[in-house]
């Protein structure tokens, strides 16, 4: 990640976003599953799954609207977030818990009151962005740190939640 | 995660993970813990067992203490009274829960009741502390006396396992060091239901 002109770019390998975030975090077995039985015909039932797999295409296009193919670089994916203090204002907000909607609506208020016009124009769907572009972030973060040449082993631990009660 | 967790669905997915975010994972694999749960550590098809099989050097494998003490004391704890108390502890608080003039009188709410072990203790000793309020209140219609002794009886042994828990826990801990706790363990348990340990041979 690096900083300029209070513009926040991140570079994140295409494996981490086809596979990780592109692929495991959706998946395409709910839309045959939410697919309503209770309609009439096999047609209907036909056309609800075909709709329903079209919305969630759309989805997850415009989930992956800020996730642009690197120029030089063929292999990783650069986000560019425009306004880093709007960015890291939504960040500390969902850090301490709050839900995306909870976190757009602060920001809205916190613009009204500061009158600060850069914090303008947040929606749920726009932290929800953040959220994807940070996790790629954070699991690139811990890719370059896997790869280290100084690294040379790392551990897994399941259900760790034990040790921490 | 959307699917059954079994083993080879987690291998898959750990594998996919772990590919997608480092090829070369296989390679500097030390160390895989985990609770020892049978789609774990399953031999033939254990999730460890099976990432053991896929790694380049030999993993060292921890199966760690509070969690080989948490299986044990829930399976010990569920063999009381032939299963019957543990669940009757369980019908008892979600019924509390629900007394909202009970809850007025005593000014508190009884614990919840997950599978957390911890909370058991939580739960036992709130019987305790407000015994006489419930069971003025439930009228005995819900609680036996036998179910009382034993409540009495096991609440200390628990408290005893959750100390040795929260000392298990501490983050400065050594593995080496685990052993001493567990031996303490069993050396209180013994004292406090007066157990003879009888030599095998």
């Amino acid at each position: 990640m690096t900083v300029k002109d209070d513009k926040l770019v991140f570079n994140i390998s295409a494996r981490i976003v086809d596979t990780i975030i592109g692929d495991l975090f959706f998946h395409d077995d709910e839309v045959l599953a939410t697919a309503d039985s209770d309609s009439e015909s096999d047609d209907d039932m036909a056309n609800t799954i075909v709709k329903k797999a079209a919305k969630t295409a759309k989805e997850k296009t415009n989930a992956f609207k800020l996730f642009v193919k690197n120029e030089n670089d063929p292999d990783s994916y650069q986000v560019v977030i425009p306004n880093a203090m709007r960015f890291e204002l939504a960040m500390d907000h969902v850090s301490i818990g709050m839900s995306f909607r909870q976190a757009a609506t602060t920001i809205q208020h916190a613009r009204d009151h500061t009158k600060t016009a850069t914090l303008s124009g947040m929606n749920d769907l726009i932290v929800g962005q953040y959220v994807r572009v940070l996790v790629g972030g954070n699991l690139q973060d811990i890719s370059d740190l896997m790869g280290d040449l100084s690294v040379w082993a790392f551990s897994l631990a399941f259900d760790s939640s034990t040790h921490f009660e | 995660m959307f699917v059954r967790h079994t083993a080879k669905i987690l291998y898959n997915l750990l594998c996919k993970f772990l590919d997608a975010l480092y090829p070369d994972w296989r390679v500097k694999l030390l160390n895989a813990s985990s609770d020892g749960e049978n789609t774990m550590t399953g031999r033939h098809a254990g999730l460890i067992t099976c990432i053991t099989w896929c790694a380049e050097f030999n993993v060292l494998r921890v199966w760690c203490v509070p969690h080989q003490i948490d299986i044990i004391v829930k399976s010990s704890a569920e063999g009381i009274n032939g299963g019957a108390y543990v669940k009757d502890v369980y019908s008892f608080s979600i019924h509390l829960r629900s007394q909202h003039n009970l809850i007025i009188q005593m000014g508190v709410k009884s614990p919840k009741k997950t599978n957390r072990w911890v909370h058991l203790d939580r739960i036992l000793n709130f019987y305790k502390q407000y015994r006489r309020s419930i069971i003025a209140h439930t009228l005995e219609k819900l609680s036996s006396d036998m179910w009382w002794v034993i409540t009495y009886a096991v609440a200390p042994a628990v408290d005893e396992i959750n100390i040795t828990f929260a000392k298990l826990q501490s983050r400065s801990l050594l593995v080496a060091q685990q052993a001493e706790f567990i031996n303490a363990l069993i050396g209180t348990l013994t004292t406090v239901f007066c157990i003879e340990v009888i030599d095998p041979d």
